[in-house]
């Protein structure tokens, strides 16, 4: 008899586990602007970590370019080896510093250059399962960052922050399967909404909002500003091809991004106008 | 001790995922390194603690995603109690069924979260699962098995030793 009682006691705490788990998958299976204190607390222990690791990673990669650098010389000039070594090591040092630059002094021409409040912000970390396309940048609510807000770069859009913490936030990129720009023909005028594509290929797909829409390989698509999230006229991408949907009726762009999603360092997180 | 350790081991796991480990990955998939500790833990300790290692895993990758929070959670709990039984029935010292076990695992672990993702309203349909992404993580997951199984075993018990020593000192 207690033993009974002890398995129907058993048997109702796993279901009431079972709905309570339920409940909190679908209630975070929408997207939130705010998240719980556990979470804020347990992002922000790590986020310094983060960081960390990116730096880390970032000079391994820097120094692994360096040494196939290095080999490719090697086969090349056996008799000055030391020397291009030693000269390439630094070429190479110089041409990361340069890229940097390069990118740092463009993006801030593109802050100068558009109406919107830009912030800086560093990418410190990436989805960790292979399903979802997002970015961790190292700037949250204390840098003024809140949900909703886009995140872009020089070359255009990269994404939407989808929830943050104090110090760090979550972009959900542009092309995730989940991700939705109003979007515009830049030859002609034509508004198409453009989604992120469907098994991780970094590629955006547009689809015709009005019925005599016409689109071209090689069209620009630029944001419409109509969804007031993202600014206007930022490119989102090239089209590379067209495919018609059923009985010709209406097609589907395919459209090459500009901002290579695979290789962001440092994004734009657009506070909102001056 | 014991548990402090094998949190800051999901921990570092769980930072290793977020870097990216861009040398680890398979046709652009990376390898699922909570799923693999779940795995490998559940074989030394049986589908009971294997599950609760799991649950915990899976909270921490929640947490730091912010979606579908208690889904991975629920995804390793199952993979731990299902692991645990697998190899209580099968002679789980032997090389091929534990990388056997390895690969059916992760790939059970990312179907189920892809389902689960589709069921609790991620817009997706079946056909929509990525059968190369699933096949180069569980290819990725069973050849590092190969690396961290014994270590992982070392670890162990050595964290036991550490605590049974503190539990008698006091």
């Amino acid at each position: 008899m207690p033993n009974k009682l002890l398995n129907w006691k058993i048997g109702l705490a796993v279901v009431i586990a079972v709905l309570v788990l339920n409940g909190i998958i679908h209630y975070t299976a929408q997207t939130r602007s705010q998240v719980s204190w556990l979470e804020r607390v347990w992002r922000d222990i790590l986020s310094p970590f983060q960081t960390a690791i990116s730096r880390t990673q970032r000079f391994f990669r820097h120094q692994i370019n360096a040494v196939q650098t290095r080999r490719q010389l090697q086969e090349r000039n056996a008799q000055l080896e030391a020397l291009v070594l030693e000269l390439r090591t630094e070429v190479n040092e110089l041409r990361n510093f340069r890229r940097e630059n390069e990118w740092l002094r463009e993006a801030l021409d593109f802050k100068q250059d558009t109406e919107h409040e830009l912030l800086l912000a560093e990418v410190i970390g990436r989805s960790p399962n292979n399903w979802e396309n997002t970015i961790v940048l190292n700037r949250g609510a204390a840098h003024g960052v809140t949900s909703g807000m886009a995140v872009v770069t020089n070359y255009g859009i990269v994404g939407t922050v989808i929830n943050h913490s104090q110090y760090t936030s979550t972009v959900l990129l542009i092309v995730d399967a989940q991700s939705a720009a109003g979007g515009m023909v830049q030859s002609s005028g034509d508004l198409v909404l453009v989604e992120g594509m469907e098994g991780n290929t970094g590629m955006l797909v547009a689809t015709p909002l009005g019925r005599d829409t016409e689109v071209e390989v090689g069209d620009v698509i630029v944001t419409s500003g109509l969804s007031r999230i993202y600014p206007k006229n930022l490119p989102l991408g090239e089209v590379v091809a067209v495919e018609p949907r059923q009985y010709d009726l209406s097609f589907a762009a395919l459209v090459k991004p500009y901002v290579d999603h695979t290789r962001l360092e440092y994004v734009l997180v657009v506070l909102g106008d001056d | 001790m014991r548990y402090v350790g094998y949190g800051l081991i999901l921990m570092i796991a769980l930072l290793i995922e977020t870097g990216g480990a861009p040398g680890l990955s398979l046709f652009g998939v990376r390898p699922e390194l909570l799923s693999l500790l779940t795995m490998l833990f559940t074989m030394s300790h049986g589908s009971q603690r294997g599950a609760v290692f799991g649950f915990s895993a899976g909270l921490m990758h929640d947490l730091l995603i912010g979606r579908f929070i208690g889904l991975y959670a629920s995804v390793l709990l199952l993979l731990g109690a299902a692991i645990g039984f697998i190899t209580e029935q099968l002679f789980k010292d032997n090389f091929l069924v534990r990388l056997g076990t390895v690969f059916a695992g992760t790939a059970l672990s990312q179907v189920l979260y892809f389902l689960g993702m589709a069921a609790f309203g991620r817009g997706i349909s079946w056909l929509q699962l990525g059968w190369q992404s699933v096949l180069a993580a569980s290819v990725l997951n069973t050849l590092l098995s190969l690396f961290l199984y014994r270590p992982m075993l070392i670890l162990d018990k050595r964290l036991n030793y550490w605590h049974e020593l503190l539990k008698r000192t006091g």
